[in-house]
């Protein structure tokens, strides 16, 4: 009892009483910044993004624009544009989302940045925190919706089809599915107590506030038995004990060493952050300048313009930027990315038509193909200087001749061989007022659908000849499928589908075998 | 022996830029690229799905025997967002087996302008994706299969 009276009432107790809370603050201080610095992964991803930030902006001072103004596929880092079909999320977190129950978001982290994402209401979610997969459950479109930041895909699957097709994620943001709200990483760190590692329970200006007030009443309390005008570290040097006077001094001590040592840090720390961020924005600058330089040199016509956005560097960094920037060229590579280099060098050399991809190439030139005729012209020809009218007379010359008119190359391309081999087989020549004929003598109806199947499929054994027997003499099967009947003669495979069991019209002609889901239909007199 | 269409994707051609028309003379669907050539191969579906390809086995046209009255009517229409445009090259294996067993099912919207056609195991897959072959018609396809198509009438 004696003792805790020293404590509150005495004045040599209130400052020891004192000295006990400065000291318990600074050890706390002292535990903070050791835990800020050495076990919060999130305050040191904040500070390096904060350099990387500086970075970028320091070298994205040029940007690109097609010819139209047209913008390329260089927003980022988390662009809501739609790049060459799909969105491109230049995004790269440093650790799987993470769920925050006070905005009831979904939160992702970088180095750069941190994306909010917040589903509408009413909108289930499941987040996966190992793959920082989120799915939203769209119930009125009948489709769960998949977006994966670590792979950067946004998949909807339709719950009736089950096929996944990629999204563009303004199509979310137009839904209202979703809001995302990108948030750069501050200069100077968070230091809210989230940040701090302290387990959330109160809002972060609550709490900040409860410890606040916490520390002023705890020194008040401190300091209400101190008479006035007497000051504490007098009455400490007169009354306290010399072990408690020393401590104290330990304590001032460490309290002023500590405050110089992390100012110094601070001071080293903000140096190193923008000479790093000069160094790496002088080199970020000059890459920049290269690749426009090439582009303009390669393309001759990108137009330039200058801006604080940090898009150009980071599309730079990644493929699909580049892609697009040759696609503004009008060299369409960026859609064939994928295809194998040499089917592209072959094409935009324009040597040949597009040939198949892959090591599978037919044996196509296996037979000699029939010389190309006089009236053919072995190379393609420019038309692109061509008057309208010219271009449609050769559209229709190629009808006759077998060549094609590419309108998006404006050439002419001549056919290849393979074609011309089977041009020759099939005997292009015959006028098709010619075929269909002995259906017309026989009474049978031929659609123009069924005549025109006719002609393009005589290559491969539908003749008329074959078709008329299969009609004639053919198995008659009934398709559940299409509820069509269909003769199917397999002594030549060819089969016809008709509307009707008998006297029906030709729909269609075709070859092929027979299928186990038609059901043959049993013969009765008189059919 | 393969049990669906084995496809790989070539550099879009103006021959197998399909576009859709449907004659409702016949109530048959068309998708073709209007080119006249020879259909030199041909692959079925239960003879109700024909592709036919040209001499470089670049599909060029689809006839599609199922009328317009059996499509399904979905609630939702599908919008495709597509990783390319491509002409689609069926694989020698696919042509030598011809004539394939698949089930095939056809959607469509309220209005009947659009039409989803699945056939292979599509209804239970989640990694197919959408080629462009036309402005008006895309073609699912799944690990080097083609497994349906979507076009606006």
């Amino acid at each position: 009892m004696k003792k805790i009276r020293w404590l509150c009432c005495d004045e040599s107790g209130i400052e020891t009483v004192q000295w006990l809370a400065w000291g318990a603050v600074l050890l706390i201080l002292i535990a903070v910044i050791y835990g800020v610095f050495n076990g919060n992964a999130r305050l040191r991803a904040a500070i390096r993004g904060t350099t990387a930030v500086l970075a970028t902006r320091f070298g994205s001072d040029i940007g690109a624009r097609g010819p139209n103004g047209t913008a390329p596929c260089l927003d980022g880092p988390f662009s809501v544009q739609r790049c060459n079909g799909a969105s491109q999320i230049s995004f790269t977190p440093v650790q799987p989302i993470v769920f925050d129950p006070r905005t009831q978001s979904y939160v992702v982290f970088s180095p750069i940045e941190r994306l909010v994402i917040k589903p509408a209401a009413g909108v289930p979610t499941v987040a996966d925190p190992r793959t920082g997969e989120l799915l939203l459950f769209d119930t009125p479109h009948q489709r769960i919706i998949r977006v994966n930041l670590i792979e950067q895909r946004v998949i909807a699957i339709d719950q009736i089809t089950g096929v996944a097709t990629p999204l563009p994620l303004e199509a979310l943001l137009q839904h209202r599915l979703i809001e995302i709200q990108v948030i750069d990483a501050p200069a100077i760190a968070p230091l809210s107590l989230a940040t701090l590692g302290v387990p959330r329970v109160l809002p972060d200006r609550l709490a900040l506030l409860a410890a606040f007030v916490g520390g002023a009443g705890l020194l008040g309390l401190a300091r209400r038995g101190v008479q006035e005008g007497m000051l504490a570290s007098g009455g400490a040097a007169a009354n306290v004990p010399p072990w408690l006077a020393a401590l104290g001094q330990v304590f001032l001590g460490l309290l002023i060493g500590v405050g110089a040592l992390l100012a110094l840090a601070a001071l080293i720390y903000a140096g190193a952050a923008l000479l790093a961020a000069v160094g790496i924005g002088a080199a970020l600058s000059f890459a920049a300048a290269l690749a426009v330089a090439a582009v303009i040199l390669a393309v001759g016509f990108v137009a330039l313009e200058f801006s604080e956005r940090v898009q150009a560097f980071l599309a730079r960094r990644s493929e699909p930027g580049v892609g697009e920037w040759l696609l503004i060229a009008g060299l369409s590579l960026a859609s064939l990315s994928s295809v194998a280099q040499s089917a592209i060098a072959r094409t935009v050399a324009g040597t040949a038509r597009p040939r198949l991809v892959g090591g599978d190439e037919p044996e196509q030139d296996a037979v000699a193909p029939p010389d190309c005729p006089p009236v053919c012209a072995p190379e393609e020809i420019d038309i692109s200087s061509w008057p309208t009218l010219a271009r449609e007379a050769a559209v229709l010359g190629c009808l006759l001749l077998g060549c094609h008119v590419d309108d998006q190359r404006e050439r002419i391309v001549p056919p290849s061989p393979a074609e011309r081999l089977a041009d020759s087989v099939l005997g292009m020549g015959v006028p098709a007022s010619v075929i269909g004929k002995s259906f017309q003598k026989a009474g049978i109806t031929l659609t123009p659908h069924a005549l025109h199947k006719l002609i393009s499929r005589g290559a491969r054994g539908v003749t008329e000849e074959a078709a008329l027997r299969a009609y004639r003499r053919g198995r008659l099967f009934y398709n559940p499928h299409d509820r069509s009947f269909i003769r199917y003669d397999p002594r030549t495979g060819v089969a016809v589908a008709i509307d009707k069991a008998v006297h029906g019209k030709v729909i269609t002609v075709f070859e092929g075998n027979p299928s186990p889901r038609w059901v043959p239909v049993r013969w009765r007199p008189g059919q | 022996m393969t049990h669906y269409l084995e496809i790989s994707l070539s550099p879009p051609h103006p021959a197998g830029m399909l576009v859709p028309r449907y004659d409702e003379e016949v109530n048959v669907l068309d998708l073709g690229s209007g080119i006249r050539m020879p259909w030199v191969y041909g692959v079925d579906i239960d003879g109700t799905i024909i592709f036919d390809l040209n001499a470089e086995r670049l599909l060029v046209n689809v006839e599609v025997l199922i009328p317009k009255k059996m499509w399904r009517v979905a609630p939702q229409t599908t919008v495709p967002y597509p990783k390319r445009s491509a002409t689609l090259t069926f694989s020698e294996r696919t042509i030598r087996h011809k004539s394939f067993s698949l089930p095939i099912t056809i959607y469509t919207n309220r209005q009947r302008t659009s039409v989803l056609i699945l056939f292979d195991d599509a209804m239970n897959n989640n990694n197919a994706w959408w080629v462009k072959l036309s402005h008006r018609c895309f073609a699912a396809v799944q690990h080097g299969r083609l497994v349906g198509f979507l076009a606006w009438l």
